[in-house]
């Protein structure tokens, strides 16, 4: 063996790794001939002590037992939100169709909640026998289509005679359009709807029962002078009450997700001028 | 008679996943030693340490779809996150010195410079010993660090370090060499500051 060889075994020698038996005889049978070899591993045999007393004198210490703590809060929030992560273990990866699968559901379940939320509009603008017994409908009329839009149910109006109970309103001038016909339902579904005439209830008891308390008209534009307004219509739309708060009426912020009915005041040249709000 | 067994990691790692709260536990008092030294002697900073053992058992419990068990084991996976992390903190703080690479640059140790005339390294106290070689293995390049760290002071073969830090045994076996050499002439040049500037060339004898 010569100190090239010595040297490519020195770190296995010295840190008592497991060699060849004659690798060793032939290591230990060149350092009694070579001095520079032999001094060579004794430092490295007291390296080898340096290192093995640092790993002892380490193995003592610990990570502090706030990590634990916080990780173990951790774990338990974690384990609330995700009951079992097991599927996780051991690199079993999701199979790629299972993002496409994900991604269907997703999709399903958004369709269904429009759906959801259509069926639950409609609803909502079914024709109660109240609601009927105040509002006159014009049999004449044909129906306007005044589309939904972000999420504000719009209903078809025309003009034609005024509604006793719309006269408790505040509009003073005369010359404002009457609300009118207050026909019912979406637009899309406006073919089906005009089959279904609430039954008649005793007009006087209805009105006293389902009596209406609107705001004045409040002008959506700064300036516009309703008083010019000669022509136009109101049309009665559903609302988010938090809308409210645009024209400075206080809400319940806990009720601010129902919604609230309106009467839109629209020119002759289709554009909203005022609002009005009912309870 | 009872047997008892001790649960493998694995087995701990699935009733932690199930929600086993005392698997987690076990799990982590377990590991977190191993894992927190390691973090220190390679950071030599406790709060890098502390940081790095919390972020390791965080990807346990909240990312698990990197660990393979067939490519080596749950303590592998876990000391691969720690030198990561630790080597990300590392580079963000570069508050260590280092030795720097210009050893691998100016050619291999002299083996006669490597050879001490008066026996430096054994005269120095027990406690003498352990603080001058946690500075200079702190002060080793990463890469020679990482492979001491695990090798010589958490004593694992080459194989382990090999699969924790990826690469190949050959790698682990000639840096171990080269790192060792560097602590000797590290620890000399502690104990003899006028040697420190001496020439590293190797030179061989073919006795």
């Amino acid at each position: 063996m010569n100190c090239r060889n010595f040297e490519a075994i020195i770190t296995e020698l010295a840190r008592g790794q497991m060699l060849e038996a004659r690798a060793r005889e032939d290591a230990i049978s060149h350092m009694e001939v070579c001095k520079h070899c032999a001094s060579r591993f004794a430092d490295e045999q007291t390296l080898t002590a340096g290192l093995r007393a640092a790993a002892a004198s380490a193995s003592v210490v610990e990570t502090p037992a706030r990590v634990e703590a916080a990780l173990l809060s951790a774990f338990r929030q974690s384990r609330t939100a995700a009951p079992s992560g097991i599927d996780e273990f051991a690199g079993t990866k999701a199979p790629r169709w299972s993002h496409w699968s994900i991604a269907a559901a997703a999709t399903i379940m958004v369709v269904s909640a429009f759906a959801a939320l259509q069926f639950l509009i409609n609803k909502a603008y079914e024709p109660a026998p109240q609601q009927a017994s105040t509002v006159q409908p014009a049999p004449h009329a044909a129906p306007t289509i005044e589309e939904a839009t972000t999420g504000q149910a719009v209903q078809e109006t025309r003009p034609g005679p005024v509604p006793e109970n719309r006269e408790q309103t505040s509009i003073s001038s005369q010359a404002f359009p009457r609300p009118l016909d207050r026909r019912q339902g979406l637009i899309h579904e406006a073919g089906l709807r005009t089959g279904r005439t609430p039954p008649p209830k005793s007009r006087g008891t209805a009105a006293n029962a389902n009596e209406e308390i609107a705001t004045e008209f409040l002008p959506l534009s700064y300036g516009s002078d309703l008083s010019q307004l000669d022509n136009g219509q109101v049309v009665r739309v559903e609302l988010p009450r938090s809308v409210l708060q645009s024209f400075g009426i206080p809400i319940n912020a806990e009720r601010a997700g129902e919604r609230v009915k309106a009467d839109v005041l629209l020119g002759h040249d289709g554009v909203a001028r005022a609002i009005r709000f009912i309870r | 008679m009872t047997v008892l067994t001790t649960p493998s990691d694995d087995e701990l790692l699935r009733l932690m996943l199930a929600g086993d709260e005392s698997a987690f536990v076990t799990l982590y008092r377990r590991r977190q030693g191993g894992i927190y030294r390691f973090a220190l002697q390679m950071s030599g900073s406790p709060a890098i340490a502390e940081d790095v053992t919390q972020e390791v058992f965080m990807v346990l419990m909240s990312d698990l779809k990197n660990y393979d068990k067939a490519k080596g084991s749950l303590s592998s996976y876990l000391y691969g996150i720690a030198r990561n992390h630790v080597l990300r903190s590392l580079s963000r703080d570069r508050s260590f010195v280092s030795i720097g690479d210009s050893y691998e640059e100016e050619g291999e140790t002299t083996h006669e410079q490597l050879i001490s005339q008066e026996d430096p390294l054994g005269d120095l106290t027990r406690s003498e010993v352990i603080e001058s070689v946690r500075q200079a293995v702190t002060a080793l390049p990463a890469h020679y660090r990482e492979v001491v760290v695990l090798c010589d002071l958490h004593e694992m073969s080459y194989a382990e370090a090999a699969q924790i830090l990826n690469c190949a045994v050959g790698t682990i076996r000639s840096r171990l060499h080269r790192a060792r050499s560097l602590l000797i002439e590290k620890l000399r040049a502690n104990k003899e500051p006028d040697t420190a500037s001496r020439p590293v060339n190797p030179a061989r004898c073919f006795a």
